[in-house]
């Protein structure tokens, strides 16, 4: 049977740029989805060759939306190579100051700005009246809490390292320089505040499920795998701690993996129609063994988490959505559940005087490669480095989150696309549905640049040998032409 | 969390691994050259405009956005932005004139007079280092900032 291909571009409200593409056979049905993603060629070759303590400013450069998780990844894959096995306390904590800043600053703008809408005013409501502004309309309160995280996280990421980009905070072996008690005392001020908006936001999560709990439960619903961090005690783990694998059923595959042994753990799989690739869990191969990252799959896999609220709201999370949860539209709950925990860890960490130690850097004998691993918003993040005799470096892998969830975007919007698909007529509605469910994970296509006029976008339909059946460009002015 | 007011908040914006996109941060460094401390003048420099920069426009007198564009039929542009009727929003790419919207929206007054300044690129792919166009264009673009900078300047005295 023969396939169509129904191409959507871009899709608005993703990190940068993406085009899908639906493949539907004779009947109508679609048998497949891809969300292409052309952004993430040439990271590694960007890096090859440099010198090696340049990596943890270079790579912040990679990515516009999260510098401060590449920064920090690289940072660990670095302390490896200069034989660093443990920071200073004092480090490690500045370290973890920054991250939670990062992630907190990351769910709110995600939360607050592009998935609020759509939970909001509901998925079927026309694109117009599904935007922010909406929000600040008829929930203004709302769209000024997601602001004033967002800032706070911010500013606590330019006290650390000086300048709101490009700045200097993890260094080989440790931390540049501390804080101050002058810095530390406005966040202590604000971070109460912060928190009650957080815990606000999960009550508001969980009620906007619950309005309208079948469609959430049910829409692009897939089950799979998932991974990520956890700590010894198999805690909520965000910055460092070993791997945790989990079936579809909620089964541990793998426990305490230690994460300079992922090569062992996941392989990549390429496919000649994307520049990205498609990671799977080695034990259960290509086909089964796709899986997810990110906040759903955090908070499914770890045993609880070390602050209390963030841990009040897991539990009712698991006690109403199951254990494991599967549902996409779920992560938007599980993203606001980690920003309280990077709330409350945040408010934690200020009150620590370590922050203001010069005790931040420790030496060790060099190595010739190191990997880092952390738990960035999106998902786990891997950095992988190795060196030569004069310290450049001559292999990079990175595995960044959005890679891990790929298969998964595309089985959610095969799923969504079967579910809202009539016959080979793309309509507005789909086109939002689409939206809503790559939305879902918080995708970074990592273009990394914004310059006026660089993104125009595209509608096409093709037939499967390419011939081109229909093409609509949406202009970054508004305007659309065919 | 308010920032403290300034006469002029100028947002330089760019990625200096991506090729021309780097003209935004060429721009703050030359402005950081230029200007001293006290000139009441407030410099960001960002990867892209977001929304909490409304907080960097608050109480300012007038603000000045500065990008790389693609357009080869235009090598530097300055233009008046005002606040947009339709918001575009994703957290990559937040026109100005959708920071402005959503300025007057949040804060419920008029944003200050604003100014759009870009300079064309050619290559935007992840490597270092201008193209030849986007260096000419650099240059003209910061004779352009003091020029405009020295009008908003007598304009508010």
């Amino acid at each position: 049977m023969s396939e169509t291909r129904v191409v959507i571009d871009p899709v608005s409200r993703v990190e940068g740029h993406g085009k899908v593409t639906l493949l539907v056979n004779d009947a109508g049905i679609v048998t497949q989805a891809r969300l292409h993603i052309v952004e993430f060629r040439g990271f590694e070759k960007f890096i090859q060759g440099r010198p090696y303590w340049e990596l943890p400013m270079v790579v912040q450069r990679l990515c516009g939306i999260c510098p401060v998780s590449h920064h920090l990844v690289a940072a660990k894959a670095i302390d490896q190579i200069v034989g660093v096995t443990a920071l200073s306390a004092p480090a490690l904590k500045l370290r973890r100051l920054m991250h939670f800043a990062q992630v907190l600053q990351s769910h709110a703008l995600h939360f607050f700005h592009l998935a609020s809408p759509d939970l909001l005013f509901g998925f079927q409501s026309p694109v117009e009246q599904r935007n922010i502004v909406a929000v600040i309309k008829q929930q203004p309160q709302i769209a000024i809490k997601g602001v004033k995280i967002r800032k706070f996280g911010q500013q606590i990421l330019e006290a650390i390292s000086g300048k709101r980009i490009h700045g200097m905070a993890a260094i080989p072996g440790g931390m540049n320089a501390p804080l101050t008690p002058e810095k530390i005392q406005p966040f202590k001020q604000d971070v109460q505040q912060i928190i009650d908006w957080c815990e606000e936001t999960v009550k508001l999560s969980r009620q906007l499920t619950d309005q309208n709990r079948d469609f959430h439960l049910q829409f692009g619903l897939i089950e799979s795998p998932f991974m990520g961090l956890v700590g010894k005690n198999g805690e909520l783990e965000l910055y460092d701690g070993n791997l945790r694998v989990i079936d579809a059923r909620g089964n541990i595959l793998q426990d305490q993996f230690p994460c300079d042994q992922y090569p062992q753990l996941i392989q990549e799989q390429v496919k000649s129609w994307s520049y990205m690739k498609f990671p799977f869990l080695t034990q259960l191969g290509s086909e089964q063994g796709w899986y997810r990252v990110g906040p759903l799959a955090r908070i499914n896999l770890c045993d609880f988490i070390p602050t209390p609220r963030a841990e009040q709201a897991r539990q009712q999370f698991r006690q109403y959505a199951g254990a494991p949860a599967h549902s996409p539209l779920l992560f938007h709950w599980a993203r606001m559940i980690e920003a309280l925990h990077c709330a409350e860890a945040i408010a934690d960490l200020l009150a620590d005087p370590d922050l203001l130690s010069t005790d931040l850097q420790r030496s060790g004998i060099k190595q010739k490669e190191g990997i880092g691993v952390i738990e960035a918003p999106r998902g786990t993040l891997f950095h992988h480095y190795q060196i030569d005799a004069e310290d450049r470096v001559t292999m990079a892998n990175l595995i960044v989150s959005t890679t891990s969830n790929n298969q998964a975007m595309n089985d959610t919007i095969r799923k969504v696309a079967q579910q809202h698909l009539d016959g080979q007529t793309l309509t507005p509605e789909l086109l939002n549905l689409v939206e809503v469910a790559i939305r879902a994970y918080d995708p970074c296509l990592s273009c990394a640049t914004h310059a006026v006029g660089k993104m125009p976008l595209q509608l096409l339909l093709q037939t499967e040998s390419g011939n081109s059946l229909d093409q609509l460009t949406r202009h970054t002015d508004g305007h659309i032409s065919r | 969390m308010a920032t403290s007011p300034a006469d002029i908040a100028i947002f330089c914006f760019g990625n200096a691994a991506r090729g021309d996109d780097a003209l935004g941060e060429h721009m703050h460094a030359f402005l950081q050259s230029q200007l001293p401390d006290s000139h009441g003048i407030r410099l960001i420099c960002d990867f892209q405009l977001e929304p909490e920069h409304i907080f960097d426009l608050q109480g300012a007198r007038a603000g000045i956005f500065i990008d790389a564009h693609e357009d080869a039929d235009s090598d530097v542009q300055w233009t008046e932005v005002k606040a947009g009727t339709t918001l575009t929003i994703s957290s990559h790419h937040l026109p100005a004139e959708s920071l402005l919207y959503l300025y007057e929206e949040t804060f419920g007054e008029p944003a200050p007079p604003c100014y759009l300044l870009t300079a064309a690129g050619e290559n935007f792919e992840l490597e270092e280092g201008l193209s030849a166009t986007a260096q000419r264009n650099l240059r003209v673009a910061q004779e352009l900032i003091l020029e405009k900078l020295a009008q908003l300047e007598l304009a508010g005295n």
